[in-house]
C-alpha cells in the first residue's frame, strides 16, 4: 500500500490554500513519502500552459516543479483538462477513483 | 488510535475551529491520544500574537492551548504560511527586520515536514 494521496479540487488560484498545497506535496517528496497527485476538477486547469496570472505564481510552473523532486504519478479526473498539459498525467474514470484511493493508506482532500 | 489534527482555516471562522475543538476534546475523552496539530494556510493566523479577540467571544489561540496542554501535544505552525501572513517568530522577525516575535506563546513554527511527520506516525490526520 502506498503512503499519501494528495487531491487538489479547486481552481487553482481560487484561494490561499490553493496556491500554497504544491508545498504539501514537496515536503511529502522530501520526506521520501510514497506519495501521489490527484487532480480533481477545476483544479486541472492548473496543467494548462497558458497561464498568466498576476499576483501569483504560475500554477502550471509549480506543477512542472514536482518533476524535480521525482513525483511519479500525477492522476487526472476532471472534464476541465486542457488539450495540452505541462506535465504528463494519467487519466483516471471518475469510476476508478474508488480504487486509487483504496491504494493509499492516506487520502488528502485540500 | 493516534489522531493529529491539520487546522486550515481562519480562527474567525469560528465553527470550524470550535467543531476542530470539540472534535480534539472527543479524541481525547474516548482515550485516543493527539499526536500533534498543525496550523497551515489560514489557519496560521491562530497564532497571530497581535490579533485581539473581542470580549464576548472565544479566543481560538487559547482554547488550543488548553487542548494541547491536556493532550500533551504540540500546536505547529508551517512556517511559510504563517510568514507571509506576519506570524514571525523571533529568528523570522529578525531575518525580515520585522521587529519581534508575532506568535501567541504555546505555538511553534516549524516547516512542513512536522505535518509529513505527523502523517507517518498517525494512524489518522483529521482536516478541518
Amino acid at each position: 500500500m502506498r503512503d499519501l494521496l494528495i487531491c487538489f479540487t479547486s481552481d487553482p488560484y481560487a484561494s490561499p490554500i490553493a496556491q500554497e498545497r504544491i508545498d504539501l506535496v514537496i515536503a511529502a517528496l522530501n520526506f521520501d513519502r510514497n506519495a501521489a497527485l490527484l487532480l480533481l476538477n477545476e483544479s486541472a486547469l492548473a496543467l494548462n500552459p497558458n497561464q498568466q496570472p498576476i499576483f501569483a505564481k504560475s500554477a502550471a510552473a509549480k506543477l512542472q516543479l514536482l518533476e524535480l523532486f521525482d513525483l511519479e504519478d500525477i492522476y487526472v479526473c476532471s472534464n476541465q483538462l486542457p488539450d495540452n498539459s505541462v506535465v504528463a498525467v494519467k487519466e483516471i474514470a471518475e469510476s476508478a477513483l474508488n480504487d486509487l484511493m483504496n491504494n493509499f493508506k492516506n487520502v488528502w482532500v485540500l | 488510535m493516534k489522531f493529529s489534527l491539520l487546522i486550515t482555516c481562519a480562527p474567525q471562522l469560528s465553527e470550524m475551529h470550535h467543531d476542530a475543538l470539540a472534535f480534539a476534546q472527543a479524541v481525547l475523552d474516548a482515550g485516543h491520544t493527539l499526536e500533534q496539530i498543525f496550523f497551515w494556510g489560514e489557519g496560521t493566523i491562530t497564532a497571530l500574537n497581535t490579533a485581539v479577540t473581542p470580549r464576548d467571544e472565544h479566543d481560538a489561540a487559547s482554547l488550543w492551548r488548553k487542548i494541547a496542554a491536556q493532550a500533551n501535544s504540540e500546536l505547529n505552525v508551517c512556517i511559510a504560511s504563517a510568514t507571509r501572513r506576519g506570524v514571525l517568530d523571533g529568528n523570522e522577525a529578525i531575518r525580515h527586520d520585522k521587529g519581534s516575535s508575532s506568535v501567541a506563546p504555546g505555538f511553534s513554527v516549524v516547516g512542513l515536514g512536522s505535518l509529513i511527520e505527523a502523517e507517518t506516525g498517525s494512524d489518522r490526520v483529521v482536516r478541518f
